[in-house]
């Protein structure tokens, strides 16, 4: 790599900055439950002689609004590091499950950032839509589908025409847990797979050269609900 | 209201006040300059014909002061030519990209020494500060200063706004369109640019794709785009059609679009990358027509 001015920071941090997290929620928690959560990883780049997915991390909390709707909120916390704070507002609903267990949600975000340094404000909207199947006595779950930001500016710097306005990243992973309130996730998805990973100077590892794979990884505490409580029991999911 | 209140001020705390600027800065520690001697990795290195005599190489160095400093700052710098010509040469003053230093520049700056034959004109390179053997720190500030020591210096040595050719190539491109766009010491008569940046808003929004401001990741306020606006002077612009760094339609391109002065001339090389513009243009070509435009505009 020669030559090349902001190159490695700038381009990982602002090409991935949209997609530095899993899928906020695929199940909702149960009513009046609570839940924090935090996770790392995203786009897989090569570096050093080797492969890894760069580090971005986040922390969370969810809270069961209704039995099949949960709200959460998450903050950025690499994008914290340099003076921007990112966070992302949303609801998680279920729309059905099925007898045999098969279920659809879908998460309705709103992404807010602004930096200390000049108060730059942006606002993206997102939307997630997953299917996920339960195992494990209902402790575990795999889950398919993606996750879409929206651009909603018309231009961008020196009035170029924005040209990309739908971001779409279809994923599918993996949340298991056992009989106590903590349960663990890993999602790959593979970012904007329709847009071209060139010119740039990471070297995205991706099918065709587009877009990037994205590897990540959490971990969620669940509070037991309050009906619960009373009883002594836990969920684990 | 008390929980949202700590909340916020739970999170204020957190955010730290790090930046990226100085992780953009691609340096080396070196302990001498070896130029022809140079074993580290390079661009291109030319034949024997493109030799330059000892006796015109000067290697000296200048003190730069930016704005908000109280002390100068050593500035290493290295001029191809007869210093006693500055008088009535013609000068290229040759801004350097982000990579280490001027030994990995030296094949690139007697190629310019070749423009329009062996010597015909003057070429001064020079390191920002941080870089090289250069003191100090890199700054946006203090890379302007730098440039404009340089042309103090020539301008000492006899030289004037009319004879003065600023080349920018790469993050050079910064230096060499403010200081045409806002003259210090020397007004340039003339600008090039090779493989430009537009701003470093537009590398942002290149590599994310969203409209994204460039204040998230960097205080640099670096705007070719804009600045290339108050340039009145001729102007010539290379770029590579596959610059894997600077998107030559967002960057190059762009920047030629905002120019609005008495004269331009483009040059959209085919298949060339961000360093390889020389060696796909080929050498001869590359003076041929770098030289046509300094001599007939």
């Amino acid at each position: 790599m020669k030559q090349v001015f902001f190159c490695v920071v700038i381009f990982v941090l602002s090409m991935l900055f949209t997609q530095c997290a899993p899928s906020r929620m695929v199940k909702p928690l149960e009513e009046k439950q609570h839940a924090i959560t935090a996770n790392v990883g995203g786009p897989l780049i090569g570096f050093a002689g080797t492969v890894i997915p760069v580090p971005f991390t986040a922390l969370g909390y969810g809270y069961g609004l209704r039995a099949n709707t949960t709200i959460f909120a998450n903050l950025h916390t690499t994008s914290l590091l340099y003076g921007v704070i990112q966070t992302d507002l949303g609801v998680c609903r279920n729309f059905k499950t099925w007898d045999n267990g098969l279920a659809i949600s879908s998460n309705l975000v709103a992404n807010l950032s602004v930096d200390k340094w000049q108060g730059n404000f942006r606002f993206w909207p997102q939307l997630d839509v997953n299917v996920y199947k339960p195992f494990h006595e209902k402790k575990s779950f795999w889950y398919a589908g993606f996750d879409s930001w929206y651009e909603l500016a018309r231009y961008r710097a020196h009035d170029y025409r924005q040209p990309v306005h739908v971001f779409l990243n279809p994923h599918a992973g993996l949340q298991w847990g056992k009989k106590t309130h903590w349960s663990y996730q890993f999602e790959t998805k593979w970012l904007i797979p329709y847009i071209k990973n060139t010119p740039n100077q990471i070297k995205y590892k991706a099918p065709g050269g587009n877009g990037a794979i994205g590897i990540y990884f959490g971990v969620t505490y669940r509070f037991a609900p309050k009906s619960q409580e009373v009883h002594s029991t836990t969920q684990a999911y | 209201m008390k929980k949202i209140s700590l909340s916020l001020f739970f999170l204020l705390a957190l955010v730290s006040c790090q930046r990226l600027d100085q992780n953009l800065y691609n340096l080396e520690v070196i302990t001498a300059y070896k130029l022809d001697a140079y074993e580290g990795d390079q661009d291109f290195v030319l034949g024997n014909d493109y030799n330059i005599p000892d006796s015109l190489i000067l290697k000296f160095s200048v003190n730069s002061q930016a704005p908000d400093e109280s002390t100068p700052t050593r500035i290493e710098a290295i001029y191809i030519g007869d210093v006693n010509q500055i008088a009535t040469d013609t000068v290229i003053l040759y801004c350097h990209g982000n990579y280490k230093h001027m030994d990995f520049y030296w094949q690139r700056a007697k190629l310019l020494a070749h423009t329009g034959g062996k010597m015909r004109y003057g070429v001064l390179m020079f390191d920002y500060r941080g870089y090289g053997l250069s003191q100090g720190t890199p700054s946006e500030a203090g890379m302007y200063a730098d440039a404009d020591a340089c042309m103090q210096w020539l301008r000492d040595h006899g030289l004037t706004s009319e004879r003065l050719v600023v080349y920018g190539f790469s993050l050079g491109s910064a230096p060499a369109t403010e200081l045409s766009a806002h003259p210090r010491s020397l007004r340039p008569s003339k600008l090039m640019l090779e493989a430009p940046f537009a701003s470093a808003e537009a590398l942002v929004t290149d590599g994310g794709q969203l409209n994204m401001p460039a204040s998230y990741f960097t205080n640099l306020e670096i705007d070719n785009a804009e600045e290339i606006k108050a340039v009145q002077q001729p102007f010539f612009i290379i770029h590579g059609t596959n610059d894997q760094s600077h998107n030559i339609e967002t960057h190059g391109k762009l920047i030629l679009q905002h120019y609005q002065g008495v004269y331009s001339e483009s040059h959209w090389i085919e298949g060339a990358g961000h360093s390889t513009v020389p060696v796909t243009t080929r050498f001869s070509e590359y003076n041929r027509i770098l030289h046509e435009f300094i001599s007939q505009h």
